[in-house]
């Protein structure tokens, strides 16, 4: 039968001198009593911890109630429950995650306009040596530096401007 | 021994005699760049005389003295002559730029140097003949002389201005019509050779040939622009400036053109 607990949930009662060493160990001059005087403070500060974090049910007519403050019963479903909503999240995460790798479009990538210019090599003619054909090509690059030199307005011969309004009247 | 010390001093003067000589101005040593600095000396001094004339004319009609009446012949005397002086060496240095300029038509030149040719003395005797001493009156006579001269050569000047800037657009057609000549011949040659096809370049001379048309039309209408005849000064000045423009197209057009025969020689250095 089980113990009705919620009601008679009570701090447990764990007397200090039940796990703390025994006296007789304590005078002990051996170098290790000093390691386990430790040992037994760690102990003690443990069990205090536990104490405060552990129910115990209330003994029914004086009888001892082994079992803790949930059964093992329902810390099995706990358990069962827990782990199957962490697998639902798992699975949730994962097909999420697989649903979006599949959506998301590819990023196409954009073909660079290639910075190289074909660069096509073409035959030189027997032309590109003929002595007429350099000197024409000479006389019209002579011609196209005199071109963009000179300016065809005469700008420094403009006609003066001249005082021809001399008179004596007021 | 006895020809010896003449032949000795014969070389010595020679030597001393040739430096004078080659310092002695010729015609051919005045140019257009030395006519321009007499010029823009000349100029320079009128600027500075004509302020004193404005100066002494304002003093005389203030205090109508003696004094204020002699300054201010003096100094209108000073700026008349300097006033011819100006437009005696503009129209010099006009004439030399006129003469060494290539491309001037050889016939409109000899207009222009006819013209010029008169102006000059005559503004040289009117300088001249500036009396020393006389009246302001007199001294007003000789200046509206001067202006009535000065504005009947206006279109002269404007002229000659147009003359130069034909010149270095026709030399410049010219230039490129010798080109195109030769670039003619060599791709008959080609083409009679059958080594390359001459399509292409025979379609580019066409399209250079065009724009040289182009460029003499802008000149024919140029100088058609200017050559109406009994021009005032203010016309003479508005159809040199419509003239100009039209010249710098044809001189726009030539640009082109010579872009094309660079093209059409580079295209003719590749075999197909």
């Amino acid at each position: 039968m089980p113990t009705n607990f919620t009601s008679n949930v009570q701090t447990p009662n764990v007397s200090q001198a039940s796990i703390q060493p025994s006296a007789s160990l304590a005078p002990t001059p051996n170098p290790t009593s000093k390691l386990r005087e430790i040992l037994a403070k760690i102990l003690s500060g443990l069990s205090n911890i536990r104490g405060k974090f552990s129910t115990q049910a209330e003994p029914i007519d004086g009888g001892i109630v082994a079992a803790p403050g949930i059964s093992s019963k329902t810390k099995r479903i706990i358990t069962i429950v827990a782990a199957l909503f962490l697998t639902v999240i798992t699975l949730l995460i994962v097909v999420t995650y697989l649903k979006s790798r599949e959506k998301k479009p590819k990023v196409e990538e954009a073909q660079q306009p290639s910075a190289q210019t074909t660069i096509v090599e073409r035959k030189l003619s027997r032309y590109a040596t003929d002595e007429a054909v350099l000197k024409m090509e000479t006389d019209i690059k002579a011609l196209d530096t005199s071109i963009n030199k000179e300016d065809i307005e005469e700008k420094a011969l403009t006609p003066p401007t001249l005082n021809f309004d001399v008179n004596f009247k007021e | 021994m006895k020809y010896l010390l003449p032949a000795v001093a014969f070389f010595i003067l020679t030597l001393l005699a040739s430096p004078v000589y080659s310092q002695t101005p010729t015609s051919s040593d005045f140019n257009f760049d030395k006519a321009y600095q007499d010029y823009l000396y000349n100029s320079d001094q009128y600027r500075k005389t004509n302020l004193d004339y404005e100066l002494y004319r304002s003093q005389y009609l203030k205090f109508k003295t003696l004094k204020s009446q002699e300054n201010a012949y003096n100094a209108t005397l000073a700026m008349l002559k300097a006033r011819d002086d100006t437009i005696k060496t503009y129209l010099t240095a006009l004439r030399l730029k006129l003469n060494e300029t290539e491309g001037v038509d050889g016939a409109q030149k000899e207009v222009l140097f006819t013209k010029i040719d008169q102006e000059v003395p005559w503004f040289i005797t009117h300088r001249d003949s500036l009396p020393s001493a006389g009246t302001l009156e007199d001294l007003v006579g000789d200046s509206d002389e001067a202006k009535v001269r000065f504005n009947a050569d206006t279109p002269l000047f404007y002229g000659s201005l147009l003359s130069v800037s034909g010149g270095k657009v026709r030399f410049v057609r010219e230039k490129e019509e010798e080109i195109l000549t030769s670039l003619k011949a060599k791709i008959a040659e080609i083409r009679q050779n059958g080594d390359k096809n001459t399509q292409i370049l025979e379609r580019w001379i066409l399209d250079t040939e065009d724009k040289i048309t182009r460029s003499k039309e802008k000149e024919t209408e140029a100088y058609k622009v200017m050559n109406k005849s009994n021009l005032t000064t203010k016309e003479a000045s508005g159809a040199y400036d419509q003239a100009l423009f039209r010249l710098k197209e044809a001189y726009q057009y030539l640009k082109e053109a010579n872009s094309y025969l660079s093209e059409i020689v580079g295209e003719m250095k590749y075999a197909d």
